[in-house]
């Protein structure tokens, strides 16, 4: 019978755990995507409630007016429903140490440049014409004028779906979480795109 | 030198009156025809010069649809950017019942699918089959979710248009200095393309005119000079066919049968670039009327 060294057992445990920790992750079972996921839905909760009391858009609307009124409408309602948010609120901790070395996997190096092409375009700080620096502050609006980052493909099937509505987006090198309806910024990680 | 320039453009504009001149399609009676325009939305004078060029055109060729590449609102989404970047340029066109069909670029808020003269229904992405041999798929190439690329697979797989063409703001190849080929994209949508027959492909976010060689047998068309140009950005490669970065342009197209046949017009109504891409392998694109 061929013994195995200790050392190789170890390997073995360590590449076992790395797999199960993956998929574990793939399937949203980490804690990380435990707490996050939560987060989200109660974030939906709220938008919902919100939403009943402001006039519902269409999903033909002729008017332009009547789609920014909402948008405003709901912008205020969740920004004073949300009005002690802080960052670390849906990207909790524990969700932040899983996702930056997904994100970081995903960005650096060789293999990762044409993801980073994807991140710089559209993204504010790369932007010809984009005037003004942009604050990053949570429950604040994404403004208007600002175009919008690309998310790479790759990188949206490794991190948690979300749901209609909401988006991941880059503002220089910071993950923000966005809510397309209200346009709010609800949540964001700072430098998790490498440098190169 | 650049009042010398800007004199010139001037006196051009003036000497070329805004009728339709050339024209290098069929203009068949049972035909589909459409107009394409990528990066329109600025509200500025080349936008509403473009805008007359595709009016005076329908005249001779009448086209009742007009796909949008993306950048359609650039800056404020205000109810008046809706007006003077969209429903102003495009006033003659929408009151001939001309129907635009959109699709997200960078500098585009999600919200527009709801503008219902976008025609996007309330999606980010969606498709449409204006007649029985041909389906449309608008792609929002700014956020390429799971979800997207599954809806894709499931639309395209259910399809069975002979002519299946994607439309989208991010161009899969492009020989443009500014932004170039998007790799990344490219890696997750083309193999889906070939997979399900997809023959043309339009994109804008470059703004210049370029027609690439058949990629995989697939042609890719780029037109995101409807408003704004950036000019000399084209850096020709072996993936260029015909490129055009020197005016602002649009592109006329007529489905007939088996044909696409396609025209790239400037403001001034110049034809940069004409040919006809086939179903059949065996007939290859041939391009006529090219300007120099």
């Amino acid at each position: 019978m061929r013994r195995v060294s200790s050392g190789r057992i170890l390997k073995s445990s360590l590449l076992v755990l790395l797999v199960f920790g993956f998929t574990a992750f793939a399937q949203g079972e980490t804690e990380g995507v435990r707490e996050f996921n939560a987060r989200v839905k109660s974030y939906l909760e709220l938008q919902k409630r919100v939403s009943s009391n402001v006039p519902p858009l269409a999903t033909t609307e002729t008017d332009p007016a009547k789609i920014a009124m909402r948008t405003k409408a709901l912008a205020n309602g969740i920004q004073q429903a949300r009005a002690s948010a802080k960052p670390g609120d849906i990207f909790t901790n524990q969700a932040a140490r899983e996702f930056r070395p997904i994100i970081r996997g995903e960005l650096q190096g060789k293999q990762g440049a044409p993801s980073r092409d994807t991140v710089k375009t559209g993204n504010p700080t790369e932007e010809e014409g984009t005037t003004g620096k942009i604050v990053l502050t949570v429950n604040t609006p994404y403004p208007d004028t600002a175009p919008r980052s690309s998310v790479p493909a790759s990188l949206l099937l490794n991190l948690p779906s979300l749901p209609k509505g909401l988006e991941y987006r880059f503002l220089g090198r910071h993950l923000i979480l966005l809510d397309s309806m209200s346009n709010l910024i609800l949540d964001y990680l700072l430098d998790v795109v490498p440098k190169a | 030198m650049r009042f010398n320039r800007a004199l010139s453009n001037y006196l051009l504009l003036l000497v070329s009156s805004v009728t339709a001149q050339d024209l290098f399609l069929p203009n068949k009676k049972d035909s589909l025809h459409f107009a394409v325009i990528g990066d329109s939305g600025t509200g500025g004078s080349s936008q509403y010069e473009v805008a007359r060029q595709m009016t005076a055109y329908r005249t001779r060729f009448p086209y009742n649809l007009v796909l949008m590449l993306g950048d359609n609102l650039y800056g404020s989404d205000s109810p008046r950017s809706y007006q003077t970047k969209f429903e102003m340029p495009y006033k003659d066109l929408l009151a001939t019942g001309v129907k635009f069909y959109a699709a997200l670029g960078n500098h585009d808020d999600p919200k527009q699918r709801f503008y219902k003269p976008f025609n996007m229904n309330g999606q980010r992405y969606y498709t449409f089959k204006p007649n029985d041999r041909v389906r449309f798929f608008a792609l929002d190439s700014n956020y390429m979710d799971p979800e997207q690329l599954a809806w894709l697979e499931r639309e395209l797989k259910g399809s069975d248009s002979p002519w299946k063409i994607c439309f989208f703001h991010h161009p899969l190849y492009s020989s443009g200095k500014r932004h170039g080929s998007d790799e990344e994209l490219r890696n997750f949508l083309e193999p889906l393309f070939i997979k399900y027959g997809v023959k043309a492909v339009f994109a804008g976010h470059e703004h210049f005119y370029e027609r690439l060689k058949p990629q995989k047998g697939l042609y890719y068309f780029i037109s995101g000079g409807a408003a704004k140009l950036r000019r000399g950005n084209i850096v020709r490669s072996d993936l260029t066919a015909k490129g055009f970065d020197r005016d602002y342009h649009f592109m006329l197209i007529e489905i007939e049968a088996d044909m696409l046949h396609f025209q790239a017009i400037t403001r001034m109504g110049a034809t940069v670039d004409s040919g006809i891409v086939s179903l059949q392998p065996e007939v290859k694109a041939q391009a006529a009327g090219s300007a120099p």
